[in-house]
């Protein structure tokens, strides 16, 4: 399955922007598929869309689930960064936990 | 919150000489007080000495005038006729058009290096990064579309605050470019709870400063809104500083933080402020000579976990 974002959203922003996108992801790894999400035409987002597309991935599945099934194409080094940083540091507080 | 007006006087206010982060206390503290109550039922503002207003003392001002729209205080405005350099500055900023309803002079126009005034809903907040202020610094710097795509959306997280913590729908903002300086100067406020106040609903004994820096920790999240994870401050000052070299400074409540680059990442300064401000003000410096390495970041790369 491919998600393209700019689909969804032309500008994605909000936590409400990142909601559908999860939707989108969980029903693929709930199906055990892979899953590839499109940044196509977006440079840059806000950390709640991040949050909210793909860190709340790990309220259901295991980090190296999600790692397995998520690919994330056409992307730029901001968000790269981000994504990595935030499931980095979620990962890590969910073991604290 | 019920707020009032103690008082039927009416009182005039000098504006100070240089109306900026330094002076906006002593201002603020003069009109209204940490209930946010206005001291009086009419007010006069007198522009007569000012002489410089930065892009902090312009959402200042603004936010009180809003502010005291809503509570029906009269506001009314002396010493603002004759063309000294800041009224001139303020006409050709929009202040008067946007209160008076109309320019004080006919020549006002606004300034290339100039953001005029919005008042941004929190619903418009989107449109006004992507359709006015982005496009506006890309132009003064002579950068292509979207170079700055990720400044805009570190700014975003400012917008992003107001919506799930301040309680109110607008954030005033202002922008400046000061060309000799290299900087641009974004002042962004509201005048709704103040981060220490929605702090201290999860955590009661913070200080002001002490909630201040909390909010500023990842992953803290007052849950005020079920949607937090605490990343939007800590991202904008990290960006902010290490990316462009430029500086945050967040004042709320009686508290200030600050964040500047250091050898070893962001340098945070947590402080008492010397004065309430009544909401959250946000001012960011972007370095406008370091934007060709904020420009990288928006260059795609392939995504490897």
């Amino acid at each position: 399955m491919v998600i393209r974002i700019i689909d969804f959203t032309p500008r994605p922003s909000t936590y409400e922007d990142g909601e559908m996108i999860y939707a989108k992801i969980s029903e693929a790894i709930e199906k055990d598929e892979s899953v590839e999400v499109s940044f196509e035409g977006v440079l840059s987002v806000p950390s709640a869309f991040i949050n909210s597309a793909f860190i709340r991935l790990l309220e259901t599945y295991s980090f190296e689930k999600i790692r397995s099934k998520l690919k994330i194409v056409d992307s730029t080094k901001f968000i790269n960064d981000l994504i990595k940083s935030r499931f980095d540091f979620a990962s890590k507080a969910q073991k604290s936990q | 919150m019920i707020w009032k007006i103690l008082g039927s006087r009416e009182i005039t206010v000098d504006l100070p000489k240089r109306f900026d982060k330094w002076s906006m206390y002593t201002f603020i503290d003069s009109v209204i007080n940490e209930q946010l109550d206005a001291k009086c039922s009419k007010i006069f503002f007198n522009f007569e000495q000012l002489q410089f207003i930065e892009p902090v003392g312009v959402v200042v001002l603004s936010n009180l005038i809003e502010y005291f729209k809503r509570l029906k205080v009269s506001v009314w405005f002396k010493g603002h006729t004759s063309a000294t350099l800041p009224i001139k500055f303020l006409d050709d900023s929009g202040f008067f058009k946007q209160y008076l309803s109309k320019s004080l002079f006919e020549s006002s126009a606004i300034r290339t290096t100039t953001i005029p005034l919005h008042l941004v809903a929190n619903d418009r907040a989107t449109e006004f990064l992507y359709f006015k202020l982005m496009p506006w610094i890309e132009n003064e710097v002579g950068l292509t579309e979207s170079s700055l795509a990720t400044l805009r959306s570190s700014i975003e997280e400012i917008f992003h605050n107001i919506r799930d913590h301040s309680g109110v729908n607008i954030g005033c903002a202002f922008a400046q470019h000061y060309p000799k300086k290299s900087e641009i100067q974004v002042a962004i406020s509201d005048f709704g709870f103040g981060i220490p106040q929605v702090v201290r609903n999860a955590i009661p004994q913070l200080t002001d400063p002490e909630a201040i820096r909390k909010a500023c920790e990842e992953g803290f999240t007052t849950r005020s809104n079920v949607q937090n994870r605490g990343a939007g401050l800590p991202h904008l000052m990290r960006y902010v500083t290490q990316r462009n070299s430029g500086t945050v400074l967040i004042a709320s409540g009686k508290g200030e933080i600050s964040a500047s680059k250091s050898l070893q990442g962001t340098k945070l300064t947590v402080r008492n402020a010397d004065g309430f401000y009544p909401g959250t003000l946000v001012r960011v410096i972007l370095r406008t000579d370091t934007f060709e390495r904020v420009a990288e970041d928006a260059q795609l790369e392939p995504f490897e976990w």
